[in-house]
């Protein structure tokens, strides 16, 4: 019988992002050299360091299996799920660890996602039955509907497209990729009556117009959800709603 | 697990570690107990000795409750509403 070679650990020389400002002002990086077996993952490897090598590493996880939307960090500079990101699909046996920009930092990896969720609630991340009765059972909709919403209802809201935007790097008041998109989940709902009338909440500058169209949410999402695509489209509309509005089309 | 002491309050991951261990220890031994007691296979729960699903005498819940002896054992009727169980095949 054909035996596959025995696993062999491939060593990885970590650098992980160190600050505790409680303690210090400016970060420092801890190095480690350690072998890891083929399939391990970044949060892995955290794991192991945090219970063998030194337990104040801090940093956020839930699931390990990219569902809880919990460990968004940046790995050799790109924001990913660490759960979801295999030490070998790395180039090289460099291994950079850092938390998420854009916001401020707790601790170490766990960052303060305050604002990303400001700008969730603002959006109103609900079913809005605007006064529609209220069926006995679930509200039905048709599976060609819900094809159309699958896409953008994977978001699990991790936070790495808003640490991915270079806009929210210098206005800091911009919505982000994330809430758009989940606006965007709502107004193609057919069961949400929000009506077009809603865009005006984010009719400004730091709604949907200050997005530079630079995709680097499309590349950071791990759900592969492309945030740009339902910024274009929702300017789109309203420009259009703008035009009906202004012909006396929609009220 | 230890906590090292020139780490803060905040997000302490040995602290926390340090808090959470004693409770995982009584839940992983009520787990362990109640597993024991269940002579069958069902679901996840997968014995070797008892590789069958038997719902002649297994068909209910586990309740634990705790005592300082070990972990005390109960049994509740399982309500079955639309469903009817079934072995899982996949």
């Amino acid at each position: 019988m054909n035996r596959k070679p025995e696993h062999t650990d491939s060593e990885y020389t970590f650098k992980l992002f160190r600050l505790d400002p409680e303690k210090a002002q400016e970060p420092c990086y801890d190095t480690y050299r350690i072998g890891f077996p083929r399939g391990t993952t970044v949060l892995e490897a955290l794991l192991h360091i945090q219970e063998t090598e030194d337990d104040s590493i801090a940093f956020r996880f839930s699931c390990r299996s990219a569902v809880c939307g919990s460990c968004g960090m940046l790995v050799n500079g790109a924001p990913v799920l660490a759960c979801r990101t295999q030490l070998s699909s790395l180039i090289g046996d460099q291994v950079l660890v850092e938390p998420l920009p854009n916001m401020e930092v707790i601790r170490d990896f766990i960052v303060d996602t305050a604002p990303f969720w400001k700008s969730y609630r603002m959006v109103e991340p609900w079913l809005h039955s605007n006064g529609d009765p209220v069926p006995e059972k679930e509200r039905l909709q048709s599976p060609r509907a819900v094809r159309k919403l699958e896409p953008y209802i994977n978001c699990v809201l991790c936070a790495c497209c808003y640490g991915a935007c270079p806009v929210i790097g210098f206005d800091e008041e911009y919505i982000g990729p994330a809430a758009i998109a989940k606006l965007f989940r709502f107004m193609r709902d057919s069961r949400d009556r929000r009506g077009t009338a809603f865009l005006e909440r984010v009719n400004r500058r730091a709604g949907v117009w200050n997005c530079r169209t630079i995709f680097r949410c499309i590349d950071a999402c791990p759900k592969d959800i492309r945030p740009t695509d339902t910024i274009e489209a929702l300017r789109r509309e309203m420009v259009l709603y703008r035009f009906k509005k202004f012909f006396r089309l929609v009220r | 697990v230890g906590i090292s002491n020139t780490s803060s309050l905040k997000y302490n991951p040995g602290l926390m570690n340090s808090l959470e261990l004693p409770g995982m220890i009584e839940i992983s031994e009520m787990i362990v107990a109640g597993a024991l007691v269940r002579e069958e296979s069902r679901g996840s729960h997968w014995r070797t000795d008892f590789p069958t699903r038997d719902d002649q005498r297994w068909l209910k819940h586990t309740m634990a409750r705790y005592a300082p002896e070990g972990p005390q054992f109960s049994y509740t009727e399982v309500e079955i509403t639309d469903y009817e169980p079934k072995a899982r095949t996949y």
